[in-house]
Formats: C-alpha cells, sequence, structure tokens
C-alpha cells in the first residue's frame, strides 16, 4: 500500500510500465533510475558495487547525508520514499562477479537492461548476457577528449536482439585502450542530458507499440548528443550548428564476426541458419556442371584459334 | 501579443548549415571514427571530416 490516490499520481500522464535493470548507479545510472520511475517503470533493480564518496556529490542524485552508503541501496530506498508507487531494489555488488545464472536471471526479469558502468568489461559483459537472455540494452557514454568541452558530447548505444540490431561490442569494439574508457571530468548539467535522453530510449524499447518507439531507427542504433554549450571545433563537423543538438548515427556490422553476438556485414550467421541446405549431391553436380562448361569453352576456343 | 522579432530572420539556415544538418553519420567500428555517409549528389571533397569518437562511461 502507498496511501497515494493512483488516479492523482498518474493525472498528468498515463504510466509506461515495465522493468528495468541499470547496472552502475552512478551519475547517469542515478538520474535514470528517478526519471524511470516518474514514467511508471517498476520495479527498478540498481546494481553497483560502490559507495557515495565526496567527489560523487556534484553529480549524484544522493547528496550528503548518503556520504559512505552504497550506492544502489541508498538509492533504491530513495526512490521507494520519495516515489513509492515505483518498487526499486539496490543491490551492492559488482555485476561481473555475480554468478553467471543469477547474472542471466537479473537481466531476464527486466524489460530492459541498462548497462551505465566505468567499466567496460562490465559493459561488454552486460551486453553478452542481455544477448544470451534475449534483453534490449542500451549503453550510455558521454564523450571527454582533449579537443572537446567535457561532457560536451553524449552517446547512447541501444541494441535489441528482436530486430535485431549490431550489439555493443559491434559498435566498441575499437575501444581497446584505457583513454577511451577511463572515468574523467565532467558537470551534472551536461551528464543530466544525457540521462533524459537514455529514459527516452528505454521507454521506447520498453514499448515499442507506443508511437515513442518512432525516436529508434533500427538503421541508426547510435545516438550522439550535443549539449547545450558552445560547440567545440573538434565536434563541429558532426554538429554544425552551435548548442543542442542530436544525431542518429548507423552502426554497421564489423567486417568479421562479431565475438558477441557472431553477426558480420559479410554473413548474417542467424539469416545464414535459416537458408536451406546445400546437399553434397546437389554441391558435386554443380562443380561437375561448371567443369563442364568451362572444358567446353576451352575446347571451342582452340578450335577457333587453330582454324 | 506583440509581433514576431525582426531578428528571427537570422535564426534561418545557410544553405551550407541546411547541408551539414542533413548530413547523415555512421560510426566506422575499425577507426572509431564518425565519418559522413556519402551520397550521389555530393562531392567527396564536400563530405565533413571525419570526427574522433572519444568516451568514458560512468563512476
Amino acid at each position: 500500500m502507498t496511501g497515494l490516490d493512483h488516479d492523482r499520481v498518474w493525472a498528468r500522464h498515463d504510466p509506461l510500465t515495465g522493468a528495468v535493470l541499470i547496472v552502475g548507479a552512478g551519475a547517469v545510472g542515478g538520474f535514470l533510475a528517478d526519471e524511470l520511475a516518474r514514467i511508471g517503470f517498476s520495479p527498478l533493480v540498481l546494481v553497483d558495487p560502490e559507495r557515495l564518496a565526496v567527489e560523487n556529490l556534484v553529480r549524484h542524485p544522493l547528496g550528503a547525508p548518503c556520504l559512505d552508503q552504497p550506492k544502489a541501496p541508498a538509492l533504491a530506498a530513495r526512490i521507494s520514499r520519495d516515489f513509492p508507487l515505483c518498487r526499486a531494489a539496490g543491490l551492492q555488488a559488482d555485476f561481473t562477479l555475480i554468478p553467471r545464472d543469477e547474472q542471466r536471471a537479473l537481466v531476464a526479469a527486466a524489460d530492459v537492461v541498462v548497462a551505465a558502468t566505468d567499466s567496460a568489461d562490465c559493459q561488454r559483459l552486460v551486453n553478452l548476457v542481455a544477448l544470451e537472455v534475449g534483453r534490449p540494452a542500451v549503453f550510455p557514454g558521454v564523450w571527454v577528449d582533449p579537443r572537446i568541452r567535457d561532457a560536451e558530447v553524449g552517446e547512447i548505444l541501444w541494441v535489441d536482439p528482436d530486430r535485431p540490431t549490431p550489439c555493443y561490442q559491434c559498435a566498441a569494439a575499437f575501444r581497446r585502450g584505457a583513454a577511451d574508457t577511463q572515468a574523467a571530468r565532467g558537470a551534472r548539467v551536461d551528464i543530466q542530458l544525457v540521462a533524459l535522453a537514455t529514459a527516452q530510449v528505454v521507454t521506447a524499447l520498453a514499448h515499442p507499440e507506443s508511437d515513442r518507439a518512432g525516436i529508434l531507427d533500427p538503421e541508426r542504433t547510435a545516438i550522439y548528443l550535443h549539449g547545450l554549450t558552445p560547440t567545440s571545433p573538434g565536434v563541429q563537423a558532426t554538429f554544425p550548428l552551435p548548442g543542442l543538438s542530436s544525431r542518429p548515427v548507423r552502426v554497421p556490422y564489423p567486417s568479421r564476426p562479431c565475438i558477441a553476438c557472431r553477426r558480420s556485414h559479410v554473413l548474417d550467421l542467424d539469416r545464414a541458419d535459416d537458408l536451406p541446405a546445400v546437399s553434397p549431391g546437389k554441391l558435386a553436380a554443380g562443380i561437375a556442371l561448371v567443369t563442364l562448361t568451362l572444358a567446353v569453352v576451352i575446347l571451342l576456343t582452340a578450335a577457333f584459334v587453330h582454324a | 501579443m506583440g509581433a514576431a522579432p525582426e531578428t528571427l530572420q537570422e535564426a534561418e539556415l545557410t544553405p551550407q548549415e541546411a547541408r551539414d544538418t542533413g548530413q547523415e553519420w555512421f560510426l566506422d567500428t575499425e577507426t572509431g571514427q564518425l565519418k559522413p555517409e556519402w551520397s550521389s549528389d555530393a562531392e567527396t571533397e564536400d563530405l565533413p571530416r571525419p570526427v574522433r569518437v572519444a568516451r568514458w562511461i560512468f563512476d
């Protein structure tokens, strides 16, 4: 019992429901959970191994009273208290260290999974488990580079195994060095833009029948956001206009089969499985026909030359 | 209700800006660059240059 009149709570908009697993309850995962609760999602399950540190205060939804508390349970408790129509649970754990069957159970219980961690290995693992279980997944990130302002550009990759689309590994195979994944500077005012857009992507994936799903173009599964900030010369080619804008970007399958989803732009393995098999007898007959044709061509050519 | 401000004209896109805004992009997953999609009605030299993808993820 929440003690709240549901009709009055949802008087301003109808709830869009669903279960979401958020791996990483930090600067984006934390605000994302808050947003999803108000959209109507429940239950929310948050997974994060860390405790709230002083350095987190400038961009985390939890404040000083929660210092040194585990982020995921503290945030889940706050959401449940502030918005009791949402059932939120927090798990203080490193997702990569959870037994595989529990990882799969967590993902299978969700309609959509979000990986918003500071670990490239964890992002890849969430991708893998989501593919195995068949759940859509979203991977938000922010650009930090000496040539641009901190957190000036946000990045959201989404993966829907039902369509299917390229997976996180397809899109992030080039991210091998630490420089692409280390935590860095960035202000909450810029980072929250990514959390808000991620909430829209999660909603669209959870409700493919809704007109909200129209924001997802299956041919362009990466969304790049430029914040309401001056545009650095380093990104002006992609964002030619000053300030706020977004770009849906096509993510091609890799040239070699992806180690996670096994797809490539040369061979789509799942579709290849659907193709009718060629029997050894038919293959031999084909080879014989080609050989015979070549022999006839060679003989005819030789006859003309001789004549 | 007042009249629309005269400066509204300045918010219109130039032909170059309109072309740049309509430009589509793809992620080159081998190089980690955002690259412009080629279209048959665009000269190669008119395409915007690639942008290196940078990224961090969240603590």
